[in-house]
């Protein structure tokens, strides 16, 4: 059973399509990592999957269900990011102990550990937290609560190194012992990559690509050396990211299919082969201007 | 991991409970409101003296009036600032949907209702005590000493009023939450509502149809029946309200 299905979800707001013609699945007990640069739609996505907003049009069932106002998915789904609000009379404690009426999978116990382990003060209040203590309490609401689908939106917010480590760990172990479908958005792939299985990479509010990760390693190859013979091999194929390496060698990302079919000849003329990590491949995919920052720099030095 | 089931009434009592512990506050708010209100009862609510040469007569009427009107304001506000966009996204942060949030904000004001009724009428009884041990006025007993089915009916009717005027502010506080073009639309009634609108129609005889009822059971209808409505109105018009 899918968890999640969307067809042609789109979401406007104005004249400005946040998500458009978006359709993709997401089954259970997946880790499913959405990235995409700052105003991609990550957001408003999740926001439709948690049944807070309405989709402009297209349709989206979560557990077979319209989530708005949906009480079966909302017992089900947790959704958590730094505006998740409560009532700023209650301390860290009055909330905890609120939470497993409404949740029945909450469990307390790793509930109370994970509080400890961060030193948080039980006495306090929400709103009087830090940005990075605020998001440390709520991503412990998140795994407590043991939401058959937990939705975590840029959870890391302010969170100092340390703490985000743990965070990925204590995610991951947490997931281990009790399978969950989960999402977990964030700009950039880069601590998250070890725990994620699948990616959905957005730019512009349009799927770029889903994927296991590690398809999403295999995915491209980068080829460097001469630029002649690199423009040469390359003709005629989707280039995801060029550079130029000094005057005469340059670097190109490209489809490892295409490539599979080049190796030899590159290999004749002197052309290195080298893998792509996925976090680089992530941002190459979704800049609008293939030529990167340098780019507009090259450019305004020419005239 | 497999799906949990709630119902509606499940998560409308779990949303409830934890709205009464949140909003404790609001009660407190309430018993301060009642205090100032029964310090302004202090000098009497209505008073009249006439006097000759000799003999000046003053006399002073007692009355938990303005405590009863004090904890309607109360109400009305309350109801109003629960409708506001932090305390959905309040509902909406544990297991809630647009519904779940309205009905158990309607038993919050319900329950709002039964404590302010109660507590304003007794009131009354605390003046009685205060003016009592006030002493240098010569009391007349016929007040004084109240009768139970009078307190009783009391009670009811402030209690309805409160309920009424809790529904009226709710159903005010999604207007506004509508679109702020609301907010300017309900004060400028509130205020200036008379002059556009001839006295002898709509609001003098929404009053009169409230306040000129001397049955009980009827006037319990006609709460009913508006609280309803305007309950029912406040729900439709919430219930695509996006959140977060």
């Amino acid at each position: 059973m899918d968890v999640i299905s969307c067809q042609g979800l789109t979401k406007n707001f104005g004249r400005i399509k946040a998500v458009s013609d978006l359709s993709f699945t997401i089954g259970q007990n997946v880790i499913t990592g959405l990235i995409g640069p700052n105003g991609a739609g990550k957001t408003t996505l999740l926001k439709i999957i948690a049944g807070f907003t309405r989709p402009s049009s297209g349709k989206v069932t979560v557990f077979s269900e319209n989530p708005f106002n949906s009480l079966k998915v909302s017992a089900n789904m947790i959704f958590v990011d730094e505006h998740m609000k409560f009532p700023s009379s209650l301390s860290l404690a009055q909330i905890m102990s609120a939470a497993p009426a409404f949740y029945k999978n909450w469990d307390m116990g790793l509930a109370k550990e994970l509080f400890a382990y961060f030193s948080l003060n039980p006495g306090q209040r929400h709103h009087h937290l830090s940005k990075g203590t605020k998001s440390t309490f709520n991503m412990i609401i998140g795994l407590a609560s043991r939401c058959p689908l937990t939705i975590f939106d840029e959870p890391t917010a302010g969170m100092d190194a340390g703490v985000r480590k743990d965070f990925y760990r204590a995610l991951l172990r947490d997931y281990l012992q009790k399978p969950r479908s989960m999402i977990f958005s964030s700009h950039l792939l880069n601590e998250a990559e070890d725990i994620l299985e699948d990616i959905l990479l957005l730019q512009a509010g349009q799927k770029r690509l889903h994927l296991p990760v590690t398809d999403l390693k295999e995915f491209a190859v980068a080829l460097r050396g001469k630029k002649e013979v690199i423009s040469e091999l390359t003709a005629g194929q989707e280039i995801y990211h060029q550079k130029n390496i000094g005057k005469e060698h340059s670097y190109a990302v490209i489809r490892r299919d295409a490539a599979d079919g080049l190796l030899k000849k590159s290999a004749a003329a002197g052309i290195e082969i080298l893998p792509v990590a996925a976090e680089d491949l992530c941002v190459y995919l979704t800049t609008r201007n293939r030529g990167g920052i340098d780019h507009v720099f090259d450019r305004n030095q020419s005239f | 991991m497999s799906l949990t089931e709630t119902s509606l009434f499940e998560a409308v009592r779990n949303q409830y409970l934890y709205k009464l512990k949140s909003r404790l506050g609001l009660f407190v708010a309430m018993a301060g409101t009642q205090v100032l209100a029964l310090l302004f009862s202090m000098g009497g609510v209505a008073s009249y003296g006439r006097g000759s040469q000799y003999l000046h007569i003053s006399v002073k009427y007692y009355s938990s009036d303005i405590v009863i009107w004090f904890t309607i304001l109360w109400i009305f506000f309350i109801a109003a600032q629960i409708t506001a966009r932090d305390e959905q996204n309040i509902d909406f942060t544990f297991v809630s949907n647009r519904l779940s949030g309205n009905l158990s904000n309607a038993a919050f004001l319900v329950t709002a209702a039964l404590i302010g009724g109660i507590t304003a009428i007794l009131s009354g009884f605390l003046l009685r005590v205060i003016i009592y041990f006030k002493g240098g006025i010569y009391l007349s007993s016929q007040n004084f000493i109240a009768a139970p089915d009078v307190v009783f009916t009391g009670m009811a009717v402030t209690i309805l009023y409160l309920l009424l005027f809790g529904a009226l502010g709710y159903f005010c506080g999604v207007l506004a939450r509508l679109s702020p073009v609301f907010i300017v639309l309900l004060i400028g009634l509130f205020f200036f509502g008379g002059w556009f609108v001839p006295r002898s129609i709509l609001p003098a005889q929404v009053i009169v149809f409230f306040r000129v009822e001397s049955s009980l059971a009827l006037l319990t209808l006609k709460v009913m029946i508006t609280m309803v409505l305007l309950y029912a109105c406040s729900f439709i018009l919430s219930n695509r309200l996006e959140v977060r």
